[in-house]
């Protein structure tokens, strides 16, 4: 095989990079949006009430009826699992937000500000990442309640403390770049450098790691709701259903394993929606440079 | 002799008490070209951050940097922003790294347009498009709309030409922007610089380890080693044979090692 040497070499520069759907980020925004979807249609739509016990019998098998069983009050399991799907996800999106807004704040300060206010803010960031979530999760229920929100600002705030820490190392990182320093000889000032260069140039390490944030607080929220100090019934959630199903299971196994299934199901697809995200924004692992 | 930027015995010190720059002394006058010639370490990017301000913690700066007779030193941060990039503007080194990977460079060469000048939306598009043809980017379009590590190195050093002088400063600090690059754009960005001095009138420090680099674009010469400088000359002089032990140890250096230039001169 010959190869045309006279032939003419393009020299136009590539203007787009190629976007390419990684096999992560596809599956991620599948189960992802899975859940979603049925967290959504719970609002308008399942099958029974959540406090209707008269459909069938107790501890019943998935029948046509009840596609997942009933509990051991006769309430649709399927119905509970469609509203904890709901709940979940509210969890899992405001928890990342609460911990996105607080953790950029305390990060930027400590980054990008003086000695003593970086040191400060990560002794006190050091401290909320050794406490126990538990504890401080049971800490805001005694104050403000069990409720949805209690277990929002207890997985947010403990969330902010992770991001905090990336946001602060990010920040020092990209501070030190020639660009910065450019930016500053030509004028711009602390925030319009924190604005316009650190937080998009910070900004796709930290939305990988609220993905994986969201992923971990889906697990917080079963967690904290299997101990009680979730949104209290009637409203459902996936912890409360494993808690309720743990007494029973040897009558009927689908009550722990059909919300056990949601949970992997959940935190599998933002897991992997945080890989997929991670592949397409870090050149490194981008490979087309 | 008054000049239009006047360094007298800057002094940069670090918080442990180590001097970096002692008692630097030069002077710069409207329109003129002044190259700073030292190897790495002698304090030439030093200089040029004191002089914007922008030493990197724990260092102070003392004696007196008179832009007009101003005493830049003692100016509050907030006059002293619109100083930097207004009055004096500054090339670096590598041009891929002093810019913003996530930003179109169009866009970069805006952001000291809006920040001295209030130009915005089709007056900016506009004034941007004339600079990307001073600083003779063609097809400015496209590279406009790109990233930097779109372009190649002597585009992207263009483009930091281009913000430098956006909003028409009296002072361009270049420190070492040819280094980064291959020999043939570094000829050609040399020549743009030059015709952009001569154009504009801007008063150019060129800071450089490399004399015959200085030599095409100053005139005068401060010669600096380890934080001093031990030398004040002219150019031509510098080439001659100069005064101090050290400039002729640079001259015969160079000589040595760009003897093909030296014969086609």
């Amino acid at each position: 095989m010959s190869v045309d040497v006279t032939a003419p070499i393009d020299t136009t520069v590539r203007v787009r990079r190629p976007r390419r759907w990684s096999p992560s980020l596809i599956a991620g925004i599948v189960l992802v949006g899975l859940v979603a979807a049925v967290g959504l249609l719970s609002l308008v739509w399942t099958p029974y009430a959540l406090d209707d016990t008269s459909s069938g019998a107790r501890l019943g098998g998935p029948s046509a009826s009840n596609w997942a069983g009933t509990d051991r009050l006769g309430r649709d399991l399927f119905s509970q699992i469609m509203v904890g799907a709901g709940n979940a996800l509210v969890v899992a999106a405001a928890s990342m937000l609460v911990a996105g807004v607080l953790g950029v704040l305390i990060g930027v300060l400590a980054g990008a500000t003086r000695q003593w206010v970086d040191i400060t803010l990560l002794s006190a960031v050091d401290l909320l990442i050794a406490f126990p979530t538990l504890l401080l999760a049971m800490l805001i229920v005694t104050v403000r309640g069990a409720s949805l929100s209690s277990a929002i600002w207890a997985i947010g705030i403990a969330g902010s403390a992770v991001i905090a820490r990336v946001t602060r190392v990010n920040v020092a990182r990209v501070l030190r770049e020639d660009y910065i320093t450019a930016a500053q000889a030509a004028g711009t000032g602390w925030w319009g450098t924190i604005t316009r260069h650190v937080i998009p140039n910070v900004a796709p390490t930290l939305l990988v790691q609220l993905m994986l944030l969201g992923g971990s607080a889906v697990l917080a929220e079963a967690s904290l709701s299997y101990l009680g100090l979730g949104a209290p019934p009637p409203n459902a959630s996936w912890g409360r259903l494993l808690h309720e199903a743990q007494s029973t299971m040897t009558v009927q196994p689908w009550g722990a394993i059909l919300p056990g299934l949601a949970i992997v199901v959940t935190v599998l697809g933002l897991n992997l929606l945080g890989d997929g995200i991670r592949e397409r924004t870090d050149p490194s692992l981008r490979g087309d440079r | 002799m008054t000049g239009l930027l006047e360094l007298h015995d800057l002094t940069v010190t670090t918080s442990t008490g180590r001097t970096l720059l002692d008692r630097v002394s030069w002077s710069l006058d409207a329109g003129g070209r002044l190259g700073v010639v030292g190897e790495s370490g002698s304090g030439k990017s030093l200089t040029a951050a004191a002089v914007l301000g922008l030493l990197p913690d724990g260092m102070t700066a003392t004696g007196r940097v008179l832009l007009d007779g101003t005493d830049l030193l003692t100016l509050p941060e907030r006059r002293m922003r619109s100083i930097r990039g207004g009055q004096i503007a500054m090339v670096f080194q590598e041009p891929l790294t002093a810019l913003d990977p996530l930003m179109t460079v169009g866009r970069q060469i805006a952001g000291p347009l809006r920040l001295h000048r209030g130009l915005r939306g089709p007056a900016a598009v506009a004034e941007t498009e004339r600079l990307a043809r001073l600083v003779r980017l063609d097809d400015t379009e496209r590279i406009l709309g790109s990233y930097p590590w779109q372009l190649s190195g002597g585009q992207r050093q263009r483009v930091a030409l281009a913000m430098a002088l956006a909003c028409e400063p009296r002072i361009l600090i270049a420190d070492e922007p040819t280094t980064a690059l291959d020999v043939t754009v570094q000829a050609e960005v040399l020549d743009l610089l030059d015709d952009l001095v001569d154009r504009t009138g801007v008063g150019l420090v060129f800071v450089s380890h490399d004399l015959p680099v200085i030599a095409r674009v100053a005139r005068d010469l401060a010669v600096m080693r380890d934080g001093r400088v031990v030398e004040l000359t002219a150019v031509a002089e510098a080439l001659a044979g100069g005064q101090h032990p050290y400039t002729r140890e640079l001259v015969s250096a160079a000589r040595a090692g760009q003897l093909p230039r030296q014969e086609d001169r």
